[in-house]
């Protein structure tokens, strides 16, 4: 009788710990999901602003026109006719933020890290114009992989 | 072995020897069998964590590659013509440019495996540019190598975008 207990715990520990590595990597696939989401949106909104602008530093105005912005920077403003979408990368996550008028919605992406250059291996902001069009590189690093994202956008004031 | 004679340890414990000590212990087969059940379990259970872990790979990647195939299709159609990955040919016969290759696949190492970097590179990917006069002929094509499992051998598989022509 013994001996079966024994057999039973063996095997529940074993099922458990692969339960585990499992939930892992539904989580890490959840997370990829959720920043896929927020590709989408930085690309819709980037394709369909009529205003934009990318900042070093928080934007210290609402108002439209924006005010002249810098090449790369954490923040990005855009401005298109359901309203102003404002993303920032804060170090750790992008939040993204949605003003409809006077409604606010905001949305958090976690386990953001920043892309290393290259040659210099130095951090790169999230935001810049290097090519000639709006891009957005960030990586997310989950618990298992590490899922690198880059969005390329034309706004329509540059189509 | 227990022993359950009520008479031998009665008689023993009228005479001379020592009473007999009960232990209750595991016999051999009762070990082999629990060992047997237990490898069964692990086996059986190890198998479906990989099967699973392979599947969930694959969806990833899957998803991975359309996501590249479509970065790489706003580059070539949006991005000035000096910044584009590929360049337009005009010729009518179809040809491929030098690819871009990458990773789709990024697992975290154990601490010190790879140096300073963390992050490992699997899965390599190229994706291309094939030209052609016909409709349909400059196309944007991405191949990755799915790894083998089990008795599956590893495979090819290439995500073909057709390219919008105005723009190129």
């Amino acid at each position: 009788m013994v001996g079966v207990f024994l057999v039973v715990g063996a095997a529940t520990g074993f099922l458990l710990t692969a339960m585990q590595r499992q939930a892992a990597v539904l989580q890490a696939s959840a997370l990829e999901a959720q920043h896929e989401a927020l590709a989408e949106i930085m690309d819709d909104s980037i394709k369909s602003a009529v205003d934009f602008q990318i900042y070093q530093q928080a934007p210290s105005s609402d108002s439209t026109p924006l005010a002249p912005g810098n090449s790369s920077g954490d923040y990005l403003v855009c401005v298109n006719q359901q309203g102003r979408s404002q993303f920032h990368f804060d170090g750790t996550q992008i939040e993204y933020q949605q003003t409809q008028g006077k409604v606010v919605q905001k949305r958090f992406f976690t386990g953001v890290s920043q892309v290393s250059a290259p040659n210099t291996g130095q951090k790169e902001p999230v935001f810049n114009m290097y090519l000639g069009i709006v891009q957005a590189q960030w990586n997310v690093d989950t618990t298992v992989d590490e899922v690198p994202f880059n969005v390329f956008g034309v706004p329509l004031q540059m189509q | 072995m227990r022993s359950n004679s009520s008479s031998d340890r009665l008689d023993r414990s009228r005479g001379s020897a020592p009473p007999l000590r009960i232990h209750a212990a595991f016999s051999l087969v009762e070990v082999l069998a629990s060992l047997f059940i237990l490898t069964i379990s692990a086996m059986g259970i190890t198998a479906a964590w990989r099967l699973a872990d392979y599947q969930e790979l694959l969806t990833r990647v899957d998803r991975r590659a359309e996501r590249i195939l479509r970065q790489y299709y706003e580059l070539q159609t949006f991005a000035p013509p000096e910044s584009r990955p590929f360049t337009a040919n005009a010729s009518s016969s179809p040809s491929a440019q030098n690819a871009i290759t990458g990773y789709l696949y990024h697992p975290r190492l154990i601490a010190g495996q790879n140096g300073s970097n963390p992050f490992g590179d699997l899965i390599p990917f190229s994706i291309s540019m094939t030209n052609g006069a016909a409709p349909g002929g400059n196309q944007l094509v991405l191949t990755y190598t799915v790894p083998s499992y089990g008795t599956q051998a590893s495979r090819n598989v290439t995500k073909t975008v057709v390219l919008n022509l105005l723009n190129l």
